[in-house]
Parts: C-alpha cells; sequence; structure tokens
C-alpha cells in the first residue's frame, strides 16, 4: 500500500514539472502565424490573405516552405497573449494595448501602421445629447479597460474636466457586435464608443445620437491600427522584409483598385458592396503604413500613470523607418 | 350495547377490481375488534377507508356522534411502519404535533403511560422498534378519541417485544374504555386480545 | 490525509517560484509566487480587494436569497395546479443546461445594462438546482407522510412548517451549497463584462481589468481570491452549516 501512493505521488510530480516546462516552447519557424480582429481597420490584411500577396513575397524571397497560418482573434489582449505564449508571429492592435505591453516586458515593436478609422461615442437615446447630460447610472460601452476607445475617451475627459479617469467607474467592456446589441434597446442610459461598420449601424438606430468622435478627442488624426511583431520575427529578415512589401502593396491595391479591392471584401465581411462603399468612402477611413500621433499617445499615458516612464526611452519602431 | 361505527355496505375497488365488495359490520364501543383474513383481502383498505385516506365508491359510514364531540381526529391510526415518525423530531415532539393545546402534564401523562417518559427527548433514530410504535400509539392516544385503529402494528417486532405490546394496548384499552378496530393476520394474537374476531375472505 | 496534502500545495507553489524566477516563462504569463503575494497584499491593503470580494458575495448571496423564496413560490403552486407544475418541470428542463453568459445577449436586450440584468442572470444561475432538490424533497416527503397528514388532521401550518420546511432542511443545506457554486461561477464571467452596475465593482471585473492592463500578477492574485472565497463558502460555510437533522 504504501509503495503504491508513493509511487502515484511521484507520478504527480512528474506531471506538474513536465506541464509546467510544457508552457515555454520553441519550434523550428516552418510556419507563420498571422492574426487580425473583425472590422474595416484591417481591410489590408484581408486584401493579403485573398489576393496572396503575402504568399507570393514569401515565395520569392526564397521561402516557399514557410506555410502561413492566419487567425481571427476576439480582443487585442487575445492577441497579446497569443504572441507572449509565442502561438502568434505578427498582429494588428491599437496604439494604447501597444504601448501597454511594452510597458509590461513585451518584445514587440511596431512594423507598420495599418489604417486610420473613424471612432464615435454613440447615445442611444436623444435624452442624452451630451457628455455633459449623462449621470453616475450611465454605462459606456468599449470593448476593454486600456483600449484605444476607452484611451480617448480619457484624453477627452482630461481636456475637459482635468480628470482622466472621470468616467473609468461607468465602463462595461463589450465586443462590439454585442455593444450593438445592448444600443439596439434604446436605453436612456448606455454609451457605446464604437467603429465601422457598426458606428454606422448605430446611427442609423431611432434617436441615436453622436456625442463624440475619436479625432475631437485626441485633436487631431491618429493612426488606429499598427502591425507587431516580437523580436524572433525581426531578427528573421527574409520573412519579415516579405511581410512588409505584401502589406505596402495590399494598401496600394485598395487605393488604386478599389472596385476589385470593394468586391474581395464584401465577400470576407458579408456585406453588401453598397454598404461597404459607404463605410469606406468615410473620409477618416484611411489605409497608410504611416503611423501618427505615436508621441502623443506615449505621453498622455504615461502622464496620467497607465504606463511608466521607463517607455519613454524604449525604441518602439522596428528599424528606423516611420515617423 | 351501542354500536360506535356501523359500516353498511361498503365497497371499494382498485382499478375495476373490487377489493371490498359490500361490506357490512359494527364496531361497539370498549372492545378490541380484530379483523383477520389472507393477504390482499382488504383488511388495510378497510381501515383506510374509516380513517378517511382511502375514499370508497358505495355504502356508508354511521358514527355516533360522540365521536366528534371536542375530537378533532376521530379515527387516529396506528400504521405498521414506524417510519411516520417524523426523524427530525424527539419523542415529545412527535406527540405534540398531533395535539392542539395539549399541556405539558397530560403529555408527560401520555408518555408515561407507554412508558416512554424517560426517552421523550431522543430521537426516532435512537428508538428501538417497540419504542418506536409505543411513540405511534402515544401520538394516537393523544387525540383523546374514543376509537383506534391499528394496522398489524406489532407485525414487525419480535415475539417478547409484541406480548409486551399487547399487554400494553389493552391495558390502555381498559382503561379509556376505547373501541380498537385492530387488523392482524397472527391468530394467536388475534385471540390474545380480541374480543371478536372477524374474517375477511 | 492532510500531511499529503499541505506537502503536495507546498510543492507546488515551491515550483511555481522556481520557474517564475529562472525567467524561462515570461513573467507576462506566469510571475514568481513572491511577486503575486505581493501584489495581493497590495490589493489588500491599499486597492479595494476587500470591498470588491465582499461586493461579490453580497451579490450572489442576494440572489440565492431571491432564489429561495421563488423556489418556495413555485413549489407551493406547482403542487397546487398540476399545469403549472408540469410547465415549470418544462421550464426547468430547457432553461436550465444554459449557462448564464450565454443567456447575456438575450438579458440586455430585456433589462439593458443594469444591477436588475446582473440579479437576473444569477437568480437564473442559483434558482434551478435548488428548486429541483427542494422540488424532489417535497415529492419524497409528501409521499411519505401523506397519510399521516391526513389521518391526524394536520392543519395547512403544520404541515408546511413542520413536516415540509423542517423536513427539507438537509436538501436545503445542500441546495444552498450548489446554488452558491453555480452563482459564483456565473457573477465571475458576467463581472468580467458588466463592469460596474451596482454601486461596486467585484473581484470578475478585477480579474478582467488587470488582464487588460497586463498586471499579471494581479491577475493571479485576483483568482487567488475567488479561489479562495469559494472554498470558503463551499467547503466550510454551507457544509458545516448546523441545519437540519440526520435522518
Amino acid at each position: 500500500m504504501k509503495t503504491n501512493n508513493r509511487l502515484s505521488f511521484a507520478l504527480i510530480m512528474i506531471v506538474v514539472v513536465l506541464l509546467l516546462l510544457g508552457c515555454s516552447n520553441d519550434t523550428e519557424k516552418e510556419t507563420l502565424i498571422i492574426a487580425d480582429q473583425f472590422g474595416l481597420a484591417y481591410a489590408p490584411i484581408e486584401i493579403m490573405k485573398n489576393q496572396g500577396f503575402l504568399r507570393e513575397a514569401l515565395d520569392g524571397a526564397g521561402l516557399s516552405t514557410v506555410t502561413i497560418e492566419w487567425k481571427r482573434l476576439g480582443n487585442t489582449t487575445a492577441i497579446r497573449e497569443a504572441m507572449l505564449s509565442e502561438d502568434l508571429d505578427i498582429g494588428f492592435v491599437g496604439i494604447p494595448p501597444f504601448l501597454i505591453g511594452v510597458d509590461n516586458g513585451m518584445d514587440w515593436r511596431i512594423i507598420s501602421g495599418i489604417s486610420q478609422t473613424p471612432s464615435a461615442l454613440i447615445a442611444s437615446s436623444k435624452a442624452v445629447d451630451s457628455l455633459e447630460a449623462i449621470d453616475d447610472s450611465t454605462r459606456i460601452i468599449v470593448p476593454q479597460p486600456g483600449s484605444i476607445q476607452h484611451i480617448l475617451l480619457s484624453m477627452y475627459a482630461k481636456r475637459m474636466y482635468g480628470d482622466s479617469k472621470k468616467y473609468d467607474h461607468q465602463l462595461v467592456a463589450m465586443s462590439h457586435p454585442d455593444g450593438y446589441t445592448a444600443m439596439r434597446t434604446g436605453a436612456s442610459n448606455t454609451l457605446h464608443f464604437t467603429t465601422p461598420p457598426f458606428m454606422q449601424q448605430e446611427m442609423k438606430l431611432e434617436n441615436a445620437t453622436v456625442l463624440l468622435d475619436g479625432e475631437t478627442c485626441f485633436g487631431g488624426p491618429f493612426t488606429f491600427i499598427v502591425g507587431i511583431c516580437p523580436e524572433r520575427i525581426y531578427d528573421n529578415p527574409k520573412i519579415y522584409t516579405a511581410f512588409k512589401n505584401a502589406l505596402e502593396k495590399s494598401i496600394e491595391f485598395i487605393g488604386t483598385y478599389p472596385e476589385d479591392a470593394l468586391e474581395v471584401l464584401s465577400e470576407s465581411y458579408d456585406y453588401s458592396e453598397a454598404d461597404l462603399k459607404a463605410y469606406m468612402d468615410h473620409p477618416q477611413m484611411i489605409y497608410e503604413t504611416d503611423v501618427r500621433g505615436l508621441d502623443a499617445f506615449v505621453s498622455f499615458m504615461v502622464e496620467e500613470e497607465i504606463l511608466s516612464d521607463s517607455i519613454l526611452n524604449s525604441d518602439l519602431y522596428w528599424g528606423s523607418d516611420n515617423e | 350495547m351501542k354500536p360506535i361505527l356501523k359500516i353498511r355496505g361498503l365497497t371499494k375497488s382498485f382499478e375495476e377490481i373490487p377489493v371490498i365488495h359490500n361490506l357490512s359490520l359494527d364496531v361497539f364501543e370498549d372492545e378490541i375488534l380484530c379483523i383477520m383474513g389472507p393477504s390482499g383481502v382488504g383488511k388495510s383498505t378497510l381501515l383506510n377507508c374509516i380513517a378517511g385516506i382511502t375514499p370508497f365508491e358505495s355504502g356508508e359510514i354511521y358514527c355516533d356522534p360522540v365521536l366528534y364531540e371536542n375530537v378533532k381526529v376521530p379515527f387516529p391510526f396506528v400504521f405498521q411502519e414506524m417510519d411516520t415518525l417524523l426523524p427530525w423530531k424527539t419523542v415529545r415532539q412527535n406527540v405534540i404535533l398531533v395535539t392542539d393545546h395539549m399541556l405539558n402534564d397530560e403529555i408527560d401523562a401520555l408518555l408515561d403511560r407507554v412508558d416512554l417518559l424517560k426517552h421523550a427527548h431522543k430521537y426516532p433514530r435512537e428508538l428501538s422498534g417497540g419504542m418506536k410504535q409505543r411513540v405511534g400509539i402515544a401520538r394516537a392516544l393523544a387525540c383523546r378519541s374514543k376509537v383506534l385503529l391499528m394496522d398489524e402494528p406489532f407485525g414487525s417486532l419480535d415475539l417478547e417485544m409484541r406480548v409486551k405490546l399487547q399487554d400494553l394496548l389493552m391495558s390502555i384499552q381498559k382503561k379509556f374504555k376505547l373501541s380498537v378496530v385492530f387488523v392482524t393476520h397472527d391468530l394467536n394474537e388475534a385471540e390474545r386480545i380480541g374480543n371478536r374476531i372477524i374474517k375477511l375472505a | 490525509m492532510n500531511k499529503a496534502r499541505i506537502f503536495f500545495i507546498l510543492f507546488i507553489l515551491t515550483a511555481w517560484e522556481i520557474m517564475g524566477q529562472s525567467g524561462l516563462i515570461h513573467a507576462g504569463i506566469l510571475p514568481p509566487f513572491s511577486d503575486v503575494v505581493k501584489r495581493f497584499g497590495e490589493m489588500l491593503f491599499y486597492e479595494k480587494l476587500i470591498q470588491t470580494t465582499l461586493y461579490s458575495i453580497f451579490m450572489v448571496l442576494l440572489a440565492m436569497g431571491l432564489s429561495v423564496i421563488i423556489t418556495v413560490v413555485l413549489i407551493i403552486l406547482g403542487r397546487k395546479y398540476k399545469w403549472v407544475g408540469t410547465n415549470i418541470e418544462l421550464l426547468h428542463s430547457i432553461v436550465s443546461p444554459l449557462p448564464g453568459i450565454a443567456i447575456l445577449p438575450l438579458v440586455i436586450l430585456w433589462f439593458g445594462i443594469n444591477v436588475e440584468a446582473m440579479l437576473f442572470i444569477l437568480v437564473h444561475a442559483t434558482l434551478w438546482p435548488m428548486w429541483r432538490q427542494l422540488a424532489l424533497a417535497v415529492d419524497r416527503l409528501h409521499k411519505q407522510y401523506n397519510r399521516l397528514e391526513t389521518v391526524f388532521h394536520l392543519s395547512k401550518f403544520k404541515r408546511f412548517f413542520h413536516i415540509y420546511v423542517q423536513g427539507s432542511l438537509l436538501d436545503l443545506k445542500s441546495a444552498l451549497s450548489v446554488s452558491w457554486s453555480r452563482g459564483w461561477r456565473a457573477l465571475i464571467s458576467v463581472e468580467m463584462i458588466f463592469g460596474m452596475v451596482g454601486n461596486q465593482t467585484g473581484l470578475g471585473w478585477l480579474i478582467y481589468e488587470r488582464r487588460m492592463y497586463m498586471d499579471t500578477e494581479g491577475l493571479y492574485a485576483g483568482l487567488i481570491a475567488i479561489g479562495l472565497c469559494g472554498v470558503f463558502f463551499e467547503a466550510l460555510v454551507f457544509t458545516k452549516l448546523k441545519l437540519g437533522r440526520v435522518s
């Protein structure tokens, strides 16, 4: 009996140790894993996928053995965690979550900008015609705390009331589609800070009012989504360059062949071409590799102690590209 | 002697099969009436009909009005199974359950009569089979009726205990001049305690 | 037995600390145990960990209280009117398997984002196991004591209180324990979405927020708090509760 107990005990210990060791894995770079999220801001990735630009670029660099795996994740944190566990190589996130990752020791940096996107804070009832009119019972839906929407709202609050955390206790975290569902109830105590296409869909709801837009909060245009990767990818110059080139090609494609792009995207996103055209014709919907407004985000978030000072000394780009 | 209970033409069927068919009998004051018969002949059913547990199709049961004077429960029952005692109540509480406004002294006297006063604070799981049946008897007596219905109450006890309880029953019946309707399948028992024996067929 | 358990826990904690300090795993995934303890202390004394925890506990207990009341009503109505009883059974079999988080979108559509919505989901989580167990208990009690009740002409109150209420206390105790675990789990997952619906935020939102801000030590500290509460209530409060008597 005693030997049995000891034996099973030892077995359990071994399993536990193995499990803990299993947490870190390293694989030979045979697969390139890329993840985006749902939304028009990520359109260039869809184009890249569909038109095979990345495949082309990799083959051209003699990397035809590298397979590409495309993933779609639910939110930025999922992307961050996947990259931490090395289950993801290239991701696309908003600037604030990217900065929080850098501040907490992630070795990822910006490859390139992807898009500027319009965003708006929408109220579902005409009873609320401005942010001043809301009270403590009002709930503000954002994708997550620390998301770009949350930061934009905080910037506005700082400018108008001197308190960036003014709305922090009124946040509710929901994905954009769930937030849209909530807005449809028309309750007078719900606001949603959202992006296309949900933004346009909500504005069509009866009694919807636009209280704020992203650019007003920021005080100017800014890049919404950036492409990022960890050092191990940058240290593989063939893959890194192949991706960069493919991305530029995708963004160019949208500008040069808008009708073809619309066709591809309308299939990927399951929207009608007419709707999609309206969304993409929005003046603030700009696909470009430039990264705008990074410094402003950094200084705001350091000032509000969401980030520590040390980030001011960190390099945020791979190579020395954009300004 | 006056019958305290008159049953005329009682018929009870279960799913079209007549269990009791046109039964008539009298129960008199101050007697132990034993009802006997083979299994399934309807002895328990008869008691259940009298007690009001089971409805019957036709027939009548006449009760002497004295049965209802100041009595809430005219036909208290002592069951065969001992699990009708509430396990979360003590002996005393089980007896009090069926009464309204019985004084503590009266309850003590009752418990003493069935020789359970010393065990009044115990729970059913701490009691033997014989003790549990005594609680059942005390509970029935607490209703202060003139009638007592008993359905093979001592059937699962050993011989020695059975005899003791038979003696107890007889002494109680004599003291309070009760009419006891006692169902049993044991002829010895019936002959020992019964003033009259009726066989159902 | 206890010695083995303690040794096992100590072993896990030591392995955790070593793994964390070794740097083999990124601190964003598994920080050293000592850092987590430090952060737990910070959150306990300088941030609102206690209030947050108490608020979460309060919400579940409130939902459980409501569930007890609703259970009693359902059982009484279900026994009185057969068609009501049948429909409640039907409702139970359809709705009970649904986790609270699955009906969240519907609930938001009906109630909006407020305390009522949250309580609705919590009551849904806690009600059904409680109703099931107590309905079965009442059924059992009825079968066993129906003859007793009839023969001795027991009053409605006596039946209700002395037989059904007192007789189902043991079942109530185990039902409370199950309801608590269902409710606690539902609460944490709903809080992660709802943020602040009352005057306070709860543990669910706390771990969610910590994760968003990549405060992994804080996340683990929050998970420990959630686990400790679970153990405390399930293994201690509702098990050792002096309720009912062994039958």
